[in-house]
């Protein structure tokens, strides 16, 4: 990796430093594992079983957008005048476009491929087969972000799913408990990280403003 | 020395060339903008010292400078400019350029 990457990789992880975006993306996710574990309590074809079964996407978008407000103010009060602001260049529309258009289509084939699998499979693999997915995903951001706990984070889940095989919980409590391990164990990780980060960093000096 | 590494050599952007103000380059070129303070931490500069490197660049036209307020607390914002960007990449290609021929040189 030559010094521009480096540098560049520096950069995206300073993203990272504070915690916040791991504490607010974990939320999300046992969010998800709670609307699982409500659908697994409630009644079947009960009303607000049906609420939570179709609305879930929408719920789960608004949590997205919920937390990112929150995770963007938390970066102006506490982590810019601590440690100073950085904004990232945008991709130009058309590369954002592309982006989206490949996110989409991953997701897509990843909704399907684990609709097929999981309609072969038994139901005990389907949690091992998802903590999997996961899995490649935080050893994706550990690279790509050069964020290195995201590596136990990936541990962390591949055990979750192995204890979920063993104890081979009917659906979706195996999936409401894979998804708040994922979410418990971000959010724990980002609170260490920010315990640490406030601990070894303080507000700047006025003169340090520049 | 040969003839094309010399050229090479003087060729180089001596105000790019120095270690503090490649730094603040390196640290900038990822960015869209950055505000002083990630710089003074980023580089371990003194405050002095950044402030009179950051003024050689923007008198090149290599970054812009911005001050602004958040509420009631200034900042100053700094980004590499269009030159800035061009320059840097020009550097680099050069560094590389002569990296390769001293490589050339030596298996001779």
């Amino acid at each position: 990796m030559d010094d521009l990457q480096i540098s560049k990789k520096r950069s995206i992880s300073y993203w990272f430093v504070d915690g916040i975006s791991e504490i607010g993306t974990g939320s999300v996710i046992a969010f998800m594992g709670c609307l699982f574990l409500l659908l697994a309590v409630l009644p079947h074809g009960s009303k607000w079983n049906l609420v939570i079964a179709y609305g879930q996407p929408v719920f789960i978008v608004g949590a997205f957008y919920l937390v990112s407000k929150i995770v963007r103010a938390f970066k102006d009060r506490v982590t810019f005048p601590r440690t100073g602001f950085v904004s990232y260049i945008r991709p130009k529309i058309n590369k954002r476009i592309q982006r989206g258009v490949m996110a989409g289509s991953i997701s897509a084939a990843v909704s399907i491929l684990t609709m097929l699998i999981s309609g072969k499979l038994d139901q005990r693999f389907v949690p091992l087969f998802i903590s999997a997915l996961l899995a490649i995903a935080f050893i994706l951001f550990g690279f790509y972000y050069g964020v290195k706990r995201f590596y136990i984070l990936t541990a962390i889940i591949l055990l979750t799913g192995v204890v979920l095989f063993i104890l081979n919980l009917p659906d979706p409590l195996d999936s409401a408990w894979l998804f708040l391990s994922a979410g418990g164990g971000m959010i724990c990780s980002g609170l260490i990280t920010m315990i640490h980060y406030l601990r070894t960093t303080h507000p700047a000096a006025p003169e340090e403003l520049g | 020395m040969t003839t094309d590494l010399q050229a090479s050599l003087s060729g180089i952007d001596r105000l790019l060339h120095e270690p503090a103000r490649l730094m603040i380059a390196t640290i900038l070129f990822p960015l869209e903008q950055s505000d002083f303070l990630y710089l003074l931490r980023e580089t371990g500069l003194t405050k002095g010292n950044l402030s009179a490197h950051l003024i050689k660049l923007e008198e090149a036209g290599y970054v812009e400078i911005e001050k602004v307020f958040r509420g009631k607390v200034p900042m100053t914002l700094i980004k590499l400019s269009p030159t800035g960007r061009n320059a840097f990449t020009e550097y680099r290609n050069k560094l590389k350029e002569i990296m390769e021929q001293i490589a050339l040189k030596e298996k001779k």
